[in-house]
């Protein structure tokens, strides 16, 4: 199936925005009936008030301990993004989940146990850098509810709604989706990530069935399949 | 016994973890404002402007990856004659475009790498250039960073110098 993705520009989302009024101010006039709403998961979180900046965490012995277990590519290899996933999941469950992932790892030889155990917040968790300006001096972590965040969007525009969370690196992963959504298509159309990872400041992504072509200046267009 | 063996293991324990991360190390990120190059200060008389540039190697010379998250430049202070001046500082990585408000986007410095950064001091004076370079020979700018490793932030500072008299007539 051919699918027009448009990619839409907006201002700097902050925690004082409400996401569901800068979806009216920005991705509205843009849609019709049948199209899918993607909303980048940063912009979710960063209008949730999930952002923190590490000078205002302080790393505890726990936090300091495991991130340095943690490979230096990874989120959570600072002391203070793990210290906001110790608060956000509980300390107890995250060494719980180290312990595990370690003995799984040493004996098993398996990978990955620790993102699996100590809360989907672990892979969603946005280090310093991590964001695009002028959030990229904060931690921020991953949106929450947001199945209930699409379920609003889809309540208020009448249009299906996603959250996702692409990068650069063609990953992308789905966190929520409204029912009817073609979850696998929409993954390998974020696999090429047309909402950007730096300052292209186009949070809102409209997947749209293509039937022809068609010609409104402002929104950036791409067709894909 | 059970005591001794407790107190065993949990010291075997600490010596482990100290060695380890001893072993592992830390980000070590500095401004090597002693290998800075490609000076250049211009004077522009008419304007009664003075500019500056140096390019800089920052390196992280450690064992780990790091960020520098903050820079912070500021001209050292030379007394009464700073209320005819006004300097703008302004320092950015050389691989990334500047941003005209100076804002420096927080990035991450691998470790063994070294990356250019460029560092322009624009000074404008309501005096002539001729008295200001007399009373401020060399102008020195204190560069303050801010680095996060495994070890935490830590607050750096760096400071350079230009030999305002050593200028190139513009103008």
């Amino acid at each position: 199936m051919s699918v027009e993705v448009i990619s839409l520009n907006t201002k700097i989302i902050t925690p004082e925005d409400d996401l569901l009024e800068v979806i009216a101010a920005y991705a509205k006039p843009f849609l019709k009936t049948g199209d899918t709403l993607v909303v980048a998961e940063s912009v979710v979180a960063i209008t949730q008030g999930r952002i923190i900046r590490p000078d205002h965490v302080k790393p505890g012995f726990w936090a300091r301990i495991l991130a340095r277990f943690i490979h230096q590519d990874g989120s959570l290899s600072s002391p203070y993004a793990m210290q906001v996933i110790m608060r956000e999941g509980g300390t107890l469950r995250t060494l719980a989940a180290f312990c595990v992932a370690a003995l799984a790892r040493l004996l098993l030889g398996r990978r990955g146990d620790f993102y699996r155990l100590a809360g989907e917040q672990t892979s969603l968790i946005d280090d310093i850098t991590g964001t695009m300006p002028p959030f990229d001096k904060h931690i921020v972590l991953g949106p929450r509810e947001p199945e209930k965040v699409v379920a609003e969007i889809k309540h208020r525009f009448g249009v299906e709604a996603a959250i996702i969370d692409a990068n650069d690196l063609g990953k992308s992963k789905l966190l929520a989706a409204t029912p009817g959504i073609d979850r696998s298509l929409l993954l390998r159309i974020f696999k090429r990530n047309p909402a950007g990872n730096a300052d292209q400041q186009t949070p809102l992504v409209i997947v749209r069935k293509a039937r022809r072509k068609a010609s409104s200046p402002g929104p950036v267009r791409r067709s894909g399949r | 016994m059970f005591l001794l063996a407790l107190f065993t293991f949990a010291g075997s324990l600490t010596v482990a973890l100290a060695l380890f991360f001893w072993y592992q190390g830390d980000s070590e990120i500095v401004f090597k404002t002693e290998a800075a190059h490609t000076f250049q200060v211009k004077h522009e008389p008419l304007k009664r402007e003075i500019y500056c540039r140096c390019l800089i190697p920052l390196t992280n010379q450690g064992r780990q990856h790091g960020m520098v998250i903050n820079v912070f430049c500021q001209p050292m202070y030379y007394g009464k004659i700073m209320e005819k001046l006004e300097m703008i500082p302004r320092l950015r990585l050389c691989r990334e475009p500047l941003r005209k408000n100076g804002y420096w986007e927080a990035v991450i410095i691998k470790k063994k790498t070294t990356h250019l950064t460029e560092l322009e001091v624009k000074i404008r004076a309501q005096i002539d250039l001729k008295s200001l370079v007399k009373e401020v020979p060399r102008l020195t700018v204190l560069i303050y960073y801010q680095t996060v490793g495994r070890n935490g932030i830590q607050l750096q500072l760096a400071e350079i110098q230009f030999d305002l008299n050593q200028g190139v007539l513009n103008g």
